[in-house]
């Protein structure tokens, strides 16, 4: 992936934050309801959001292409010839 | 003043205006959206056919603008999204996807006609379960079934306890939010795009023709060149907002088609 689509990454990011809240907090929303308590909701939502938020790193920072180069070389990327940047 | 002025008559626009009457009345989904998006569909097609009807070694107009586009969509963001091995598979769709939602959006700001039919929910829901169908069947074939839906799932190099908190994510995320999220974003750009619009041009009109007071006068005159500025905008948002369905379609194939996505 190039660096043109990064603003497509974090548009694609979102829908990750989006699942984790709707699973997470859809099963707090029904646990909730079956054993008649009322924290697993936020619970829910609290790690739902977590969980997409660790998924956006994994899929969306640690896949970008300057960290994979950096960590092939284990410094910063190497500027390509006539790469002005 | 705002009181005075809606019970001075002015009826503001509502959800309705995506819901034009029907043209004929024995065909009742035969609609000003319908007809556009026909419309639309015989541009696009004149369009291309006069683009390289005559191709030359020096291209004229036509030939340079069409193949100015193609450019972009198959360099811009074919081959730069999805990688130069397998890019050109999908160029034809992406580059369908680009002129068709951006004829389609230009709509909204061609006078006399001012609806972006993509402002109904059922055209861009349509264009996002193509994607749907496309990406998820191109990473199948690609990698096979079960392969395709373990590297969805299961991402290398995180501990396993974590597989059960992000695998049913993952799996919404590539089965229902993907489409969801790219239906919304188009749908809820035309759809206020073109209200902002209506406000302004209706609001704009009522206050100059309809209402008396000089200052409501005056507010009507700057409200219609701020409507004249709002459609500028809108059409910085018209043509982005086809750019963004392309590119995430893209990305979406690049990341079922890439193997470890």
């Amino acid at each position: 992936m190039r660096s043109g689509s990064t603003s497509a990454s974090a548009e694609a990011a979102g829908g990750y934050i989006l699942a984790g809240l709707l699973i997470f907090g859809g099963v707090g929303v029904w646990l909730d309801r079956t054993l008649h308590t009322g924290v697993l909701t936020p619970l829910g939502i609290v790690v739902g959001c977590l969980a997409g938020g660790y998924l956006v790193y994994l899929r969306v920072v640690r896949a970008s292409p300057d960290a994979l180069i950096e960590e092939q070389n284990g410094s910063s990327p190497p500027m390509a010839e006539g790469d002005s940047r | 003043m705002i009181g005075s002025f809606l019970a001075d008559g002015y009826i503001p626009p509502g959800a309705e205006e995506v819901f034009p009457p029907e043209i004929f009345g024995q065909v009742p989904w035969f609609d000003k959206a319908i007809l556009l998006v026909i419309i639309s569909v015989f541009v696009i097609s004149v369009f291309l056919w006069a683009a390289v009807r005559r191709p030359a070694l020096v291209p004229g107009r036509m030939q340079f603008t069409g193949e100015l586009l193609y450019n972009f969509v198959r360099n811009g963001i074919g081959r730069d999204i999805i990688g130069s091995k397998d890019y050109m598979t999908f160029v034809p769709l992406l580059f369908t996807l680009f002129t068709y939602i951006m004829v389609n959006n230009l709509w909204g700001v061609t006078p006399f006609v001012s609806f972006p039919p993509m402002a109904h929910i059922a055209f861009p829901m349509v264009l996002a379960l193509i994607v749907l169908v496309v990406y998820n069947v191109a990473g199948i074939r690609r990698q096979g079934l079960g392969r395709y839906f373990k590297d969805v799932m299961f991402i290398p190099g995180v501990p396993a306890f974590v597989y059960p908190i992000l695998a049913p994510i993952e799996l919404l995320t590539i089965l229902f939010i993907r489409p969801f999220t790219l239906t919304l974003r188009l749908f809820a750009n035309m759809f206020a795009g073109h209200m902002l619009l209506l406000v302004f041009v209706t609001g704009a009109e009522y206050m100059i023709f309809e209402v008396s007071n000089p200052a409501l006068k005056a507010a009507g005159l700057l409200t219609g060149v701020l409507a004249i500025v709002m459609s500028l905008f809108e059409l910085f948002v018209e043509l982005f907002q086809a750019y963004i369905f392309a590119l995430l379609t893209a990305l979406y194939i690049s990341g079922a088609v890439n193997e470890g996505h």
